[in-house]
């Protein structure tokens, strides 16, 4: 693993945080009583299966839509009521790329320039030639591989200080999947940007992830600092999650949910 | 406003196409005349394109511009970065209003380059630009897009979502349907909402504010959610239809809720005591709604009558008769249309009672009532006459059962009917005014069932105006005063001449006195003399044969000269109308001595509605108590017999106290 920029007094509390969050659609319980924290230059992993409430966990942490109950926080404020400004510091890889598809890369980067305001299009540029990413063709016609790259060079284009990773190597090939960690490995090694993903690629986080949290059933199953689950458990990653989620009896676990300092 | 612009341009971005196909579908309507179109085919053709264009584009643009993209994810996009929702909601607004409003007028260009303005009829000169710029059509047109487009991006959303709030969109269309017919219909159809040409702008406003309340609460809160868009739409949407409706059924309750002091009355009908009156007319707070009270005018309580409203149609407060009254003074009948059943209903009143209240009677069988129908009320109140151009029928009261009826020939209109016993009718009759010759007729009618209809000649064709008083008839029926060519007493039951009382092609008029004189007035001929007294009026006193007893001149004006009732035995009003905004005076007229007795300064006799239905009062003698109105619209009752003046209806009359009951 890199080393990483020590963060700053102001960055001190967690650059994301949850407490007892809770999820509904209608009468649907997704997320119920989920509290987490990422503190400032970690890689945080969130692990779970499909319908375990991730991506709906990313939506209210993108202020698309509010806490049943509970709350969340970035950079200590509620992205339902501050989410303009906390947009500003959060760049998103969503699990769909969902930029309008008549626009190319570099419409969608010109785009994006008009509503950052400090946006680096030769950053965004580099990036997409990087990744060998055809930037004069609509979004649409794009492969699914290039779509991810385009959304997370755009994720990027503002060197914002959290990246939100919701399920990026969904359906992606492992050359793409590779692509798309060693990308978010180099930015952090240059900047120190807080991650927080969402995923089940298990093997791209257990080489990038500080911390890791398993959602199962809309509940938060485990938490804690990568290495020492790995620790505590005795087994690879992998086995844990499959020994969590498939409802087996786990053994007790010891790791501390508090943020480390 | 940068970011507001980024997305319009976005947005515009995406469906530039739209622009070319309008020019192109614009310049259909010149090119068709070559494939042999008439050129006015033509113009029809492309004022047709660019409607439907427009329309097209707001249904495609509306439904696309929040629904789809939520239901892609695509909003996602925009939520992700630091734009505030009032961008995104701005920016998509923006170029949608854009994109409608260009491809419509783009479509219309090279139309409207090719056929002038003038050339189509307008009001605008030859200059589209002008006609463009016309305010209230210009917001009109530009509110019809707005909605246009907020529809089409609702329904597109609550289709989209395919969430439970369809089935409370459902609920709430038919409620606030039933809640625009019941409340909003009346305040267009009765005229209560005026002010052309802002009308159309204020109908359409508010579902267009409301389309637009919804939209920004589907961006506000639903955000990238497509089912908490549509709940949020639907909240918003609703909110505003529903403070809408709410409005105006306040706004109409308030506009019906006219007192007499309030009313400006056109048409008063009153009992033959001159205790009650029924008053017709219309409030500044309600434009041309007519409204209708029944006053009693020894206490000041009223009764309001509301409108009718039901699947087949409306019936606004009046009914075209105003009101009917039993000769005894004791019952009135408020007749009008049964929207449910299509017949007449009548709100039969017993004026004896210390708080009146209708009974509502729906006569059987009975035809709608129309400004052509006669009605009259029969002495002791126990049957209805009701006559229309096609038959005559005698209906029980209170039961409405119909008792007898007499087919009436096509051709003819009531002119007057009345009861001449109880169970036994009259009405006369005049031709009708397509079919005009110089004939009247009266029809018989018992409740036994026997009946008679009689035509009969007459001495000159009447003209339209004239037929509207072409009978008068004593209070028993049994003689008529005729103006064909003159004035002509006639039996009543069959027309023949008894006497010609006046042969004159100037303005003429005639009453019967309560002891059966007959009082002729006739204009005189125009000499020089002031202006403000015309050359007045020469009023001739027959006995009940016809015969002539007395001449003697009033100082009247001849326009319109018009003897009213009789206010004392041998005492009659004497008037003239020229104009409703002009003051004219009301004499009292000693026939007995022959001079003028009395002047009502500022006062006429305030007028019946259109159809004659009197009924004579008890005894058939006079009656002391008579209704004026002066120019300020004040319905002035005078008691002659007390001297006492007051106030009933109009600015300065007591409000009174409301009866409920109508």
């Amino acid at each position: 693993m890199s080393t990483r920029p020590t963060p700053t007094a102001a960055q001190a509390g967690p650059v994301l945080e949850t407490l007892t969050l809770g999820i509904r659609y209608g009468r649907t319980r997704v997320l119920d009583g989920a509290s987490l924290a990422v503190p400032a230059g970690c890689v945080y992993a969130l692990l779970g299966r499909n319908g375990s409430g991730k991506s709906s966990l990313v939506r209210v942490l993108l202020g698309q839509r509010p806490a049943a109950t509970g709350s969340a926080r970035l950079f200590g404020q509620d992205p339902w009521t501050h989410r303009t400004s906390l947009m500003a510091r959060v760049g998103v890889v969503p699990e769909e790329p969902d930029a309008p598809p008549e626009m190319t890369a570099t419409q969608l980067s010109a785009f994006c320039a008009r509503l950052h305001a400090r946006w680096d299009r030769g950053v965004v540029s580099e990036r997409l030639r990087r990744f060998g990413v055809p930037q004069d063709r609509p979004f649409g016609r794009l492969s699914k591989g290039q779509k991810g790259a385009v959304m997370l060079a755009l994720a990027l284009g503002h060197a914002p200080e959290l990246l939100l990773l919701d399920d990026p190597t969904l359906g992606l090939d492992v050359v793409a999947r590779d692509a798309v960690f060693g990308e978010v490995i180099g930015e952090l090694a240059d900047r120190g940007t807080t991650v927080f993903v969402t995923t089940h690629d298990l093997r791209a986080v257990e080489g990038i992830a500080d911390r890791v949290a398993i959602l199962h059933e809309g509940r938060l199953a485990l938490e804690g600092p990568l290495e020492a689950v790995k620790a505590e458990w005795g087994r690879p990653l992998e086995e844990i999650f499959a020994t969590v989620t498939t409802g087996r009896p786990a053994p007790t676990i010891a790791v501390p949910r508090e943020v480390e300092p | 406003m940068n970011r507001v612009l980024a997305v319009a341009a976005r947005e515009l971005r995406e469906r530039w196409l739209l622009f070319p196909a309008a020019v192109v579908l614009g310049c259909v309507p010149i090119v068709l005349p070559a494939f042999g179109l008439r050129p006015a085919d033509s113009q029809f053709v492309g004022l047709v394109t660019a409607v439907s264009l427009g329309a097209a584009a707001a249904v495609i643009v509306g439904s696309s511009m929040l629904a789809r993209d939520a239901a892609n994810g695509r909003l996602g996009f925009l939520f992700s970065r630091p734009l505030p929702w009032g961008a995104v909601w701005g920016g998509k607004w923006l170029a949608a209003l854009v994109l409608v409003a260009a491809s419509g007028l783009l479509a219309a260009i090279p139309w409207m380059a090719a056929y002038p303005l003038a050339s189509l009829g307008g009001h605008h000169g030859d200059s589209w630009f002008k006609a463009m710029l016309d305010g209230p059509r210009s917001l009109f047109c530009f509110t019809l897009i707005v909605l246009a487009v907020g529809l089409a991006n609702f329904g597109a959303t609550a289709l989209r979502s395919r969430s439970a709030w369809l089935v409370v969109d459902g609920a709430l269309l038919l409620a606030s349907l039933w809640a625009t017919w019941r409340y909003v219909a009346p305040l267009v159809l009765f005229g209560i909402v005026a002010g052309e040409p802002w009308k159309p702008v204020k109908l359409v406003l508010p579902l267009a504010l409301a389309l637009v309340v919804g939209s920004l609460a589907q961006v506000a809160v639903g955000r990238s959610d497509l089912h908490r868009a549509h709940r949020a739409a639907s909240i918003g949407f609703w909110a505003v239809i529903t403070l809408t409706l709410t409005l105006a059924a306040g706004y109409l309750q308030w506009a019906l809720a006219v007192d007499p002091s309030q009313l400006q009355a056109w048409a008063v009908t009153r009992d033959p005591a001159g205790r009650w009156v029924y008053l017709g007319g219309t409030a500044s707070r309600s434009n041309w709604y007519p409204h209708g009270l029944l006053v009693d005018t020894s206490t000041g309580r009223y009764l309001r009558r509301g409108p009718s409203l039901g699947l087949g149609g409306l019936v606004a407060g009046d009914s075209a008769q105003g009101a009917v009254f039993a000769a005894s003074g004791r019952a009135c009948a408020l007749t009008g249309y049964d929207t449910r059943r299509g017949g007449t209903r009548v709100a039969l009143f017993d004026l004896t009672a210390d708080l009146p209240r209708p009974r509502e009677v729906m006569l059987e069988s009975s035809a709608p009532p129309s400004s052509d129908s006669a009605f009259a009320l029969s002495p002791s109140a126990a049957s209805l006459f009701m006559v229309h151009e096609s038959g005559a029928s005698l209906f029980e009261l209170p039961s409405g059962r119909r008792l007898a009826t007499v087919t009436i020939k096509p051709g003819w209109r009531p002119l007057v009917a009345r009861f001449l016993a109880e169970g036994q009718a009259r009405v006369w009759l005049a031709p009708s005014v397509q079919s005009p010759r110089a004939e009247l007729a009266v029809v018989d009618l018992a409740v036994d069932g026997r009946s008679r209809m009689l035509p009969f000649p007459i001495t000159a064709t009447l003209t339209p105006s004239q037929s509207w008083h072409a009978a008068v008839p004593n209070d028993a029926g049994t003689r008529i005063l005729t103006r064909d060519g003159g004035v002509r007493l006639r039996d009543a039951a069959d027309g023949r001449l008894i006497a010609t009382l006046a042969e004159s092609s100037r303005e003429t008029t005639a009453a019967f006195l309560s002891d059966g004189r007959i009082v002729v007035g006739e204009g005189n001929p125009a000499v020089a003399g002031p202006a403000t007294t015309g050359p007045g009026a020469t009023l001739t006193l027959f006995d009940a044969t016809g015969v002539r007893l007395a001449a003697f001149s009033v100082p009247t004006q001849s326009t319109g000269l018009s003897l009213g009732a009789e206010v004392a035995p041998g005492r009659i009003l004497v008037s003239s109308f020229r104009s409703p905004f002009l003051p004219e005076d009301t004499l009292v007229v000693d026939v007995d001595a022959g001079r003028v007795v009395e002047r009502l300064v500022g006062l006429r006799p305030a007028m019946g509605f259109w159809t004659a239905s009197a009924a004579a009062p008890p005894g058939g003698g006079t009656s002391s108590v008579h209704f004026f109105r002066d120019v300020e619209d004040h319905v002035v009752r005078i008691d002659f017999a007390t001297g006492e003046r007051r106030i009933v209806a109009g600015p300065g009359a007591p409000k009174g106290e409301r009866l409920k009951g109508l």
